[in-house]
């Protein structure tokens, strides 16, 4: 059975959420949306899956690769602009609808979590974060490893490392590779994802957290999305890019985007720098091996 | 930045950015321009675009001078911008300072604001 799923092109109602990454690329609880719905797509049957996409084919591609990590055949198309579900019916499953899955599994626009149509993700930075809230209790599905419930709402990844007094106020989510400093509160309704440093002192409520952001010491992350530097109150919209780094910063880039060419690229640059390689360039000599 | 006195308070205008470079000219300004018999200050940050650590640290040290002064002199903050309101909300000082959203006019004010810190 076959399904196509359609990945967002723009929405202007959240320039924040698509300025790094693609909207079905950014991490959810760990996870991006096509992740949870590829997920989906296997549980309904479906073994072919089409992924349509628009400018960011070729990080959607990076991801799904073949399907073979879902068990299915998979394949990234490229259009110009995103299709409707009109459209895309019209233009794939006209011919042949027995082999796709019943509508309307059979085309997905992937702008809400699978099961919860009813919360759009992408049309308001409010209907983003109750969505989340809302997918928070499904977010460790049946292939997750390692999210622990320490307590009733309480969800920690894997290598987070939390200290014993801090505080996790249910319903609160804590990713992979955390650090929580000395009597920092989290939650309620807190979302942390992978690879965050929480300092000592911190209260985080809420709010969203993006991956590899450091929370400085003392601060309070309340009714907010804060991205690396970015802060921004869901509420009223307004936003901020934080000046000082010791209390709200990016601890590093996603190397989702890189390609083979740009590893190389970069460890070309890193070479280039080293000392030796300096002086070898300097004396236009070619470097030779270290023994 | 304009600072201009009205009977016992001082209103400070047209602050376009609180930081590291300007705090200490800031300070100074404000400090020289507190003689005898003000009682309130007001700065109103409508017009400020930005504001780092550097401009937290200048509005404590006003903070403490005020607080220090036996006439007890009050701040007030107004119209701030999200960047203003952002910066105090994660940093846990709206709570140290009366914050109000309205217009400057040349009303006393009030000697103790009891406005609730608005939630941003």
């Amino acid at each position: 059975m076959k399904a196509l799923l359609v990945c967002p092109a723009e929405r202007p109602a959240v320039p924040l959420l698509q300025r790094s990454s693609p909207l079905v690329l950014l991490p959810l609880f760990g996870r991006c949306l096509l992740e949870y719905w590829l997920e989906q797509i296997v549980t309904l049957g479906a073994s072919h899956v089409l992924v349509s996409a628009a400018h960011e084919a070729r990080e959607v591609r990076a991801l799904v690769g073949n399907g073979a990590r879902w068990g299915l055949k998979a394949e990234v198309i490229v259009e110009s602009c995103e299709l409707t579900q009109t459209n895309a019916r019209r233009e794939y499953c006209g011919q042949s609808e027995s082999a796709w899955l019943a509508a309307p599994n059979d085309v997905t626009v992937l702008d809400h979590f699978p099961g919860l149509p009813q919360h759009p993700l992408f049309q308001s930075y409010a209907g983003w974060f109750a969505a989340l809230l809302e997918f928070l209790p499904h977010a460790v599905g049946p292939t997750r490893i390692g999210v622990r419930e320490l307590k009733p709402g309480v969800w920690v990844g894997m290598f987070t490392r939390i200290s014993p007094t801090a505080q996790l106020r249910p319903p609160c989510w804590i990713g992979e590779r955390v650090r929580v400093g000395p009597h920092s509160i989290i939650g309620p309704m807190a979302i942390v994802e992978d690879r965050v440093v929480v300092e000592s002192d911190c209260e985080i409520s809420t709010s969203a957290v993006g991956a590899q952001t450091f929370v400085g010491k003392c601060t309070e992350v309340r009714d907010s999305l804060a991205w690396g530097d970015s802060l921004l109150n869901w509420r009223t919209e307004s936003f901020v890019t934080v000046p000082d780094p010791f209390l709200l910063s990016a601890l590093g880039r996603p190397s989702l985007s890189l390609t083979p060419a740009d590893w190389l690229a970069q460890l070309a640059r890193r070479g280039s720098r080293s000392p030796r390689a300096s002086r070898a360039l300097e004396q236009q000599l070619p470097l030779r091996r270290d023994r | 930045m304009t600072i201009h006195r009205q009977n016992e308070i001082l209103s400070i205008t047209g602050v376009k950015e609180l930081g590291l470079a300007n705090r200490d000219a800031f300070c100074t300004e404000v400090r020289a321009a507190l003689p005898a018999g003000i009682r309130h200050i007001v700065i109103d940050f409508s017009e400020t675009d930005y504001i780092d650590c550097g401009g937290l640290g200048a509005l404590m040290m006003l903070r403490k001078a005020a607080r220090n002064c036996e006439r007890g002199i009050s701040l007030r903050l107004v119209n701030p911008t999200p960047p203003v309101r952002h910066l105090l909300n994660l940093t846990k000082m709206a709570s140290l300072f009366s914050i109000e959203d309205f217009v400057i006019t040349n009303a006393p004010a009030p000697r103790e604001s009891t406005s609730a810190v608005p939630a941003i």
